[in-house]
C-alpha cells in the first residue's frame, strides 16, 4: 500500500457547464430568430428523418422563412454509426455550411456533435475522439439541438456516443466521447414536439432518464453539485413516466418528462455514469437495439449489483420514488427502491430480459435488418456464453465503467450481463 | 552614409530613406519610407502591425544598419515582468562584494557599543551597494543609458501583459527611467524605438496614441518580386515572377496561415536548390509545404495550384484513399468522405485496434478532467483479482436469497 493509493480516487471533480436552453411549449418556433442571432447563414440540419411526423418539415420551413439556407441530412440511424457522421461532415464541407441544427433524439444530437468535432479538425475521422476531451480545437461550428424525445439529454450534455463499424467491421464498438467542445450552443426542449413520440419509445426513453439520474447519484465521481439534480429527476420520472406513456396526449406527463430528462442529463454531466450505460452500449454495439430499452433491462440488475456499496444512497432513491420509508432500515428502503423500479418497468410494458426482445417488440427494431453486414441475419439476441463473454469484455473497456461504485472485473460483471440476457427479474425481489 | 557614422544624423528626404534602406537589402515603398523619415525627424516611437513574416523586425534591423546605430532588442512574451525589461539589482554581485569586504565591514562596526549603533553605521553605507555598479541594465534602461545612439526594437509587444505595456508607456513618454536608489536616468540622444505587433490582442489606446502607426501588409507584386531579387535566391527572374504570382494566388485562398514574404523567399531558394527550370503544378505541389504549414491548407493549396500555374489547366481527378467501404451499398453515389490520409484498408490493423478497446481500466483514474486533451494522465488502476466463485456471489447478494435486514 503506497501513500498515493490512500488518496481519494477522484480527488478533483469537474463541473461541466451547460448550454443555454429554451424550454416550454412553443420554444421550437424560436429557432429561426435564435439561429440568426447566433449568426447562422447556411445550416446543415441533421436528423433521423422522424418520418411520419411533420416536425422536420415544419422546422426547416420556419428556418427558411427567416432567411436561412438549409441543407438536410436525414439519414442518421438509431445508434448513430461513424459513417453517418462522416457522410454528414462531407455534406457540410461540400455545401460550405457554417452551422448545425439537430432535430430528434439522442441519435441525431450525438451524430451532430461528432460531426461538429470532426469538422473542427478538418474532417478527421470521428472515431479518433473517443475518450475524454480528445479534441484539440475548442472552436467548432455553432449547434442548436431540438429534442423530440424525452430521454437523451444529449442536447445539454458533454457526451456523445457513436458506433464504430469501420475499424473492425466484424466486431463493432460503441464508444462514448466526453468532450467539452461538443456541448451544443443552444438546447431547445419543447413538449409540443414530444406528442408524436411512439408509446414504446416514450417508455424506453423514460428509463434512459432513470438511468441518467440514478447512476450519478451513486457513482464514484458524484459530488454534491449533481446530487440534487439526480434525485429530482428520479422523482419527476417516477411521477410522470406512466402518464406520458399511457396518456401520450396529456400535457402533464409530457412536460414532466421533458424536465426530468433535462435535469437528469445535468446530473450525469458532472456526476458520471456507471455500468448500466456500459452494458447498454455493448448490447447496442452488437445488436443495434434502442439505448433506452437496454438501459431499462440493465437497470434493475445493476442496481442490485451496486446496492451493497451504497444502501443509504439507494434509500434516498426510494424516497425520491415516493416510497414511505418510515421505520425502514436503509437496506429495506433500498430493496423497496429496486422493487419500485421493476414495477415501473412492468407498468410501462418493457421486455424484462434481452432474449425476450423480438423484432416486433418495438417500432423500429433493427434486429436482423441492420445497416451493415454485421447486423444482417442476426434476428434474435443469442444470449449464449460466448455472447455474454464478448459483451462483458466490451463493458470492461467502456468509458462509463470507471465511474461505477462497485469494482468491475470480468468475474464480477459477467453474472450481471448473463442475468440481463437470461435471468428473471423476480430473482431480484425478496 | 558618412553623416550617420555617429548615428545621430538626419535623413534629408524620403528618397534618401529608400536608398539607405535599399543598401541594407530592405526594399521600402513610399508609405513605409515616409513613416521612417518621420520617425527620424520627430523622435516618436514607431508601432508596426501586420501579419507574420512581412518584414516588421527586418525593418528595425535595416534601420539600425542604415543609421549606424546599435540595435537593442527586447523580445516580449507572456508573463514578462518589468525586471526583465527595465533593470535588476545584480544580487549575486552584491553578495560577492559583501563576502570579499567582510573584514572591512567588520572594521566599520568594530567599535560600535550597541547593536543599534552598528546597524546605523551600516545603514549609512548602504548606498554603496545600490549604485550603478550593481545595476544590471535590461534593454529599456540600456537604451536610455547608452552613450551611443541606439535603435530599440520591442518585438511582438502584443504578447506582453498590460502591466509591461504601462512600463513601456512611461519610458517612451519621457525617455527616462527612475531607479529609486540611484536617481533618474535621462537619455542624451533619444533612441529610435520600433514596436512590432502581430495583433494577437488589441494594444491600449494610450500606447497607440504615443506612436507613429504603420500597418505593414503583404507587398505589391512588383515590390515582392524586387525583394525576392534582392535576396539573391538564385532563381531565374522569369520563374521568380511566376512564383510571386502563385504565392499571391495562395494568399487569396483564405488559408489558416497565409504565406508571407519570408516564405516566398524560402520557396524561391528551395526551387533554386532543386534546379527547377520551369514551374509546373507537380514541382510546386512537391515543395508546397515550404510555404503552407497546416494539413488542411496544404490540401487546399494542392487543389488550387494547377489553376494558379496555368489558368487553362484541367485538373486530373486524384483518387486519394478514403475510409472503409461500409458494405451498405451507397458508396457509388456518395461523395468521397473526408478521412485521414493515413487511413488504410488494413483489416488486421483494425482488428488489433478494436481488440485493444476491450481492455479494462484503459481510461485510467482520471475520469474526465484532462485539460490538455492528451492521454488520460494517470496510469490505469489495477482492478483487484476476483475468483470466479466470488464473482458469482457479488451480484445482488446472491440473487434473491432471503437476507436478514
Amino acid at each position: 500500500m503506497q501513500v498515493e493509493e490512500m488518496l481519494p480516487q477522484f480527488p478533483i471533480k469537474e463541473f461541466h457547464p451547460f448550454p443555454r436552453a429554451l424550454m416550454g411549449p412553443g420554444a421550437h418556433e424560436l429557432i429561426g430568430p435564435e439561429a440568426l442571432k447566433l449568426g447562422f447563414k447556411k445550416t446543415l440540419v441533421m436528423t433521423s428523418g422522424l418520418r411520419g411526423s411533420d416536425i422536420v418539415h415544419k422546422i426547416v420551413e420556419s428556418m427558411k422563412y427567416h432567411g436561412l439556407e438549409v441543407v438536410v441530412y436525414d439519414k442518421v440511424e438509431s445508434n448513430p454509426k461513424d459513417y453517418n457522421v462522416m457522410d454528414a461532415v462531407g455534406m457540410y464541407q461540400q455545401n460550405n455550411c457554417d452551422s448545425f441544427v439537430s432535430i430528434g433524439g439522442g441519435s441525431s444530437h450525438d451524430a451532430c456533435k461528432g460531426a461538429r468535432v470532426s469538422v473542427a479538425h478538418d474532417g478527421r475521422n470521428v472515431n479518433e475522439f473517443e475518450g475524454f476531451n480528445k479534441s484539440e480545437n475548442p472552436k467548432n461550428p455553432p449547434h442548436i439541438a431540438v429534442s423530440t424525445t424525452a430521454g437523451t439529454g444529449s442536447e445539454t450534455s458533454w457526451a456523445y456516443v457513436i458506433t464504430d463499424t469501420t475499424t473492425d467491421p466484424k466486431n463493432p464498438h460503441k464508444y462514448v466521447a466526453f468532450d467539452d467542445a461538443s456541448v451544443t450552443t443552444l438546447a431547445i426542449d419543447d413538449p409540443v414536439l414530444y406528442y408524436s413520440c411512439p408509446v414504446d419509445y416514450t417508455a424506453q426513453c423514460g428509463f434512459d432518464v432513470l438511468a441518467h439520474a440514478s447512476e450519478p447519484y451513486v457513482s464514484r465521481i458524484n459530488f454534491d453539485p449533481s446530487l440534487g439534480n439526480a434525485l429530482h429527476a428520479i422523482k419527476l420520472t417516477n411521477r410522470n413516466l406512466r402518464e406520458a406513456v399511457w396518456n401520450p396526449q396529456g400535457y402533464e406527463g409530457r412536460f414532466g418528462m421533458m424536465n426530468a430528462q433535462y435535469i437528469a442529463a445535468q446530473a450525469f454531466n458532472s456526476g458520471g455514469l456507471g455500468i448500466i450505460h456500459s452494458i447498454s452500449h455493448a448490447i447496442s454495439a452488437f445488436y443495434d437495439t434502442h439505448h433506452g430499452l437496454n438501459n431499462a433491462i440493465a437497470l434493475p440488475r445493476v442496481w442490485a449489483f451496486n446496492m451493497p456499496t451504497h444502501y443509504k444512497r439507494f434509500a434516498d432513491i426510494a424516497e425520491a420514488m415516493d416510497i414511505d420509508t418510515h421505520g425502514m432500515t436503509n437496506v429495506q428502503a433500498a430493496e423497496a427502491a429496486l422493487a419500485a423500479s421493476i414495477r415501473l418497468l412492468r407498468d410501462v410494458g418493457i421486455p424484462e430480459r434481452f432474449v425476450d426482445v423480438k423484432q416486433d417488440s418495438y417500432s423500429k427494431n433493427r434486429l436482423g435488418q441492420g445497416p451493415t453486414e454485421f447486423y444482417k441475419g442476426e434476428g434474435i439476441i443469442k444470449g449464449d456464453a460466448a455472447d455474454v463473454d464478448r459483451i462483458t469484455n466490451h463493458v470492461l473497456g467502456d468509458a462509463c465503467t470507471p465511474g461505477n461504485p462497485k469494482e468491475c472485473t470480468f468475474e464480477t460483471v459477467r453474472p450481471v450481463v448473463d442475468h440481463c440476457m437470461n435471468g428473471d427479474l423476480d430473482d431480484l425481489l425478496t | 552614409m558618412s553623416q550617420f557614422e555617429s548615428g545621430s544624423g538626419q535623413f534629408d528626404s524620403v528618397d534618401e530613406v529608400v536608398d539607405a534602406l535599399g543598401e541594407q537589402g530592405y526594399i521600402a515603398d513610399a508609405r513605409l519610407a515616409t513613416t521612417v523619415f518621420l520617425v527620424n525627424r520627430l523622435d516618436k516611437p514607431l508601432l508596426i502591425e501586420g501579419p507574420a513574416g512581412v518584414g516588421k523586425t527586418e525593418l528595425a534591423k535595416a534601420l539600425a544598419k542604415a543609421t549606424g546605430r546599435r540595435l537593442l532588442r527586447l523580445q516580449c512574451y507572456e508573463g514578462q515582468d518589468e525586471t526583465k525589461a527595465l533593470y535588476e539589482w545584480d544580487y549575486g554581485k552584491q553578495l560577492l562584494y559583501t563576502q570579499i569586504l567582510r573584514e572591512k565591514i567588520g572594521q566599520v562596526v568594530a567599535d560600535s557599543p550597541t547593536l543599534e549603533d552598528a546597524v546605523d553605521r551600516i545603514g549609512a553605507q548602504e548606498s554603496v551597494f545600490f549604485s550603478e555598479r550593481f545595476l544590471a541594465s535590461r534593454p529599456l534602461l540600456e537604451a536610455i543609458r547608452s552613450d551611443e545612439p541606439v535603435v530599440l526594437l520591442i518585438d511582438e509587444v502584443d504578447r506582453a501583459d498590460e502591466a509591461l505595456e504601462a512600463v513601456l508607456l512611461e519610458t517612451l513618454a519621457e525617455y527616462q527611467v527612475s531607479v529609486p536608489e540611484v536617481g533618474t536616468f535621462t537619455t542624451t540622444t533619444p533612441p529610435y524605438v520600433v514596436l512590432t505587433s502581430n495583433n494577437t490582442r488589441d494594444l491600449s489606446a494610450a500606447l497607440k496614441r504615443r506612436c507613429l502607426h504603420l500597418f505593414l501588409d503583404y507587398p505589391t507584386a512588383e515590390r515582392e518580386l524586387e525583394i525576392v531579387r534582392s535576396k539573391k535566391t538564385g532563381l531565374p527572374d522569369a520563374l521568380a515572377e511566376q512564383l510571386v504570382g502563385v504565392v499571391r494566388g495562395l494568399r487569396e485562398l483564405e488559408l489558416r496561415k497565409s504565406p508571407s514574404i519570408s516564405e516566398t523567399i524560402d520557396w524561391a531558394r528551395t526551387l533554386a536548390v532543386l534546379g527547377v527550370e520551369e514551374l509546373n503544378a507537380t514541382v510546386l505541389s512537391d515543395t508546397v509545404s515550404v510555404v503552407v504549414k497546416y494539413d488542411k491548407d496544404v490540401r487546399k493549396a494542392i487543389g488550387a495550384l494547377p489553376k494558379l500555374v496555368d489558368p487553362n489547366a484541367t485538373v486530373p481527378e486524384k483518387d486519394h484513399g478514403h475510409g472503409h467501404g461500409h458494405g451498405h451499398g451507397h458508396d457509388e453515389e456518395q461523395p468521397k468522405k473526408p478521412a485521414r490520409a493515413d487511413e488504410t484498408e488494413d483489416e488486421v490493423d483494425g482488428r488489433a485496434i478494436r481488440a485493444a478497446k476491450d481492455t479494462p481500466g484503459r481510461f485510467g483514474n482520471t475520469y474526465g478532467s484532462n485539460p490538455l486533451g492528451g492521454d488520460t494522465g494517470a496510469s490505469p488502476s489495477k482492478p483487484p483479482k476476483v475468483p470466479a466463485d466470488r464473482g458469482k456471489s457479488s451480484f445482488g447478494a446472491g440473487l434473491g436469497r432471503k437476507r436478514a435486514l
